[in-house]
């Protein structure tokens, strides 16, 4: 019984020693400010969309807040560094993500690197970066917004589908794929999707220090390939990872930074998810549905 | 009368059961006091602080007791030439413990049928079956 007792005390002693120790780790790094870790946050794929046929996988704006967390809870981490590859996605989610990256530049350098594509709401997400990095031969741009109705009608009446709608709310049923936009719709939406497309110039014509005026032609929905960008001014340099690694270093003022990368965690079920909605073409069900979204 | 060894599974077993309990008051109140997961890969300064902390484990208990937790889960004991392990004794068989490259090496002769570590046999120390 003894031993029993004894043994309970010492684990909790040494519990309570590896927990002061940690703490007194942790403010000695934060006094003597020994920031020695660049943290690489991933933000690859879709944004915001449910996966499809041909799609790698979506993010969304809390997973980049998880990660971006992450990074940020390592006492060590002084600077971080998002990879953006991405073709864009929803515009609602685009800006819940530009936002979270807003807020990690209140605490540490953000610098932003292009291995590959980073276009519409890919490019808006990399613009909230203090700086932008584009591998040679990366693209960027796309600026600009759209929205898609399918109207299914001709389909439907082919197979011998009829619709009854039954509505309340004159507007209710607009983008149902049994019938197309009426011309007071269309223009509805046109005006929806002007709103947005400013939103979206506005946004990366600010963090890349240009009027809306200098950022209009550029924002006319065209690619841009490496040097291009920095000519253009959407992008600052063109390099690699370990170029903006180094330049992060620089802005937090970390010698020889140490890299960690943090990455989006796929589990078992989402995983799953993916491969039926491929098998079962989901790209389909997901196209008759999209017209609700406004796309970056 | 004759003490008898411990067996490898026991030594094994209760091994194991220690990098548990060690894992529960070391690494993860480290980590959670450092606000970071124990995923995050910022183990410049938790390893060493952690291993040194592995070590107190070890040794503190085995000079007490001659057992650590996992050892009295599985009935085993560590003794010395003179009956209860000296402070040396305890370090030394510790020191390889947090390392778990030089621990392989240290337990390569259990490999060839000996019943001591490398460490054990410098120090004369064995682990021997016991129901105390």
């Amino acid at each position: 019984m003894e031993r029993i007792v004894v043994t309970v005390v010492m684990l909790g002693l040494l519990f309570g020693l590896s927990y002061g120790a940690g703490m007194a780790t942790k403010s000695g790094i934060e006094i003597f400010d020994m920031k020695t870790d660049v943290a690489v946050v991933r933000i690859h794929g879709a944004i915001g969309m449910p996966t499809g046929m041909f799609s790698t996988g979506a993010i969304t704006s809390e997973e980049v807040r998880e990660m971006i967390d992450e990074a940020l809870s390592s006492p060590m981490v002084g600077a971080l560094v998002i990879e953006v590859d991405s073709g864009g996605g929803t515009a609602a989610e685009t800006e819940l993500i530009a936002k979270e990256i807003e807020r990690a530049r209140e605490s540490v350098p953000v610098v932003a690197y292009v291995p590959e594509l980073a276009a519409s709401g890919g490019y808006w997400i990399a613009s909230e970066a203090e700086e932008i990095f584009v591998s040679p031969l990366a693209m960027t741009g796309s600026i600009g917004v759209y929205s898609q109705f399918v109207n299914a009608s001709g389909l439907y009446e082919k197979i011998g589908i009829e619709m009854t709608t039954i509505k309340s709310g004159e507007y209710k049923d607009m983008g149902d794929p049994s019938r197309g936009l009426t011309a007071e719709e269309e223009e509805m939406m046109q005006e929806l999707s002007d709103y947005v497309y400013l939103q979206f110039v506005d946004a990366v014509a600010e963090n890349r220090g240009m009027t809306r005026e200098e950022m209009l032609p550029l924002a006319k929905g065209a690619i841009f390939v490496g040097e291009q960008n920095v000519e253009n001014g959407l992008a600052d340099r063109v390099g690699y990872l370990e170029d903006a690694v180094a330049r992060a270093g620089e802005l937090a003022e970390i010698e020889n930074p140490r890299t960690i990368v943090i990455e989006q965690q796929v589990g078992f079920e989402e995983m799953f998810m993916q491969m039926s909605s491929r098998i079962t073409g989901s790209l389909l069900s997901g196209t008759l549905s999209s017209g609700w979204r406004i796309f970056t | 009368m004759v003490a008898v060894g411990a067996g490898r599974g026991q030594r094994v077993g209760a091994y194991f059961v220690d990098q548990l309990v060690i894992d529960f008051v070391v690494f993860t109140p480290m980590a959670l006091s450092m606000g970071i997961e124990p995923t995050v890969t910022s183990l410049k300064f938790l390893m060493p602080l952690a291993m040194a902390m592995g070590f107190v484990y070890w040794a503190s208990f085995e000079r007490m007791f001659g057992q650590s937790p996992g050892k009295q889960l599985f009935g085993i004991k560590t003794i010395g030439d003179k009956g209860q392990l000296s402070f040396a004794q305890a370090a030394v068989r510790s020191m390889a413990k947090p390392l778990t490259t030089i621990l392989m090496i240290d337990c390569l002769p259990l490999l060839f049928g000996r019943t001591q570590r490398i460490s054990e046999i410098i120090v004369n120390t064995k682990v021997i079956k016991w129901k105390g």
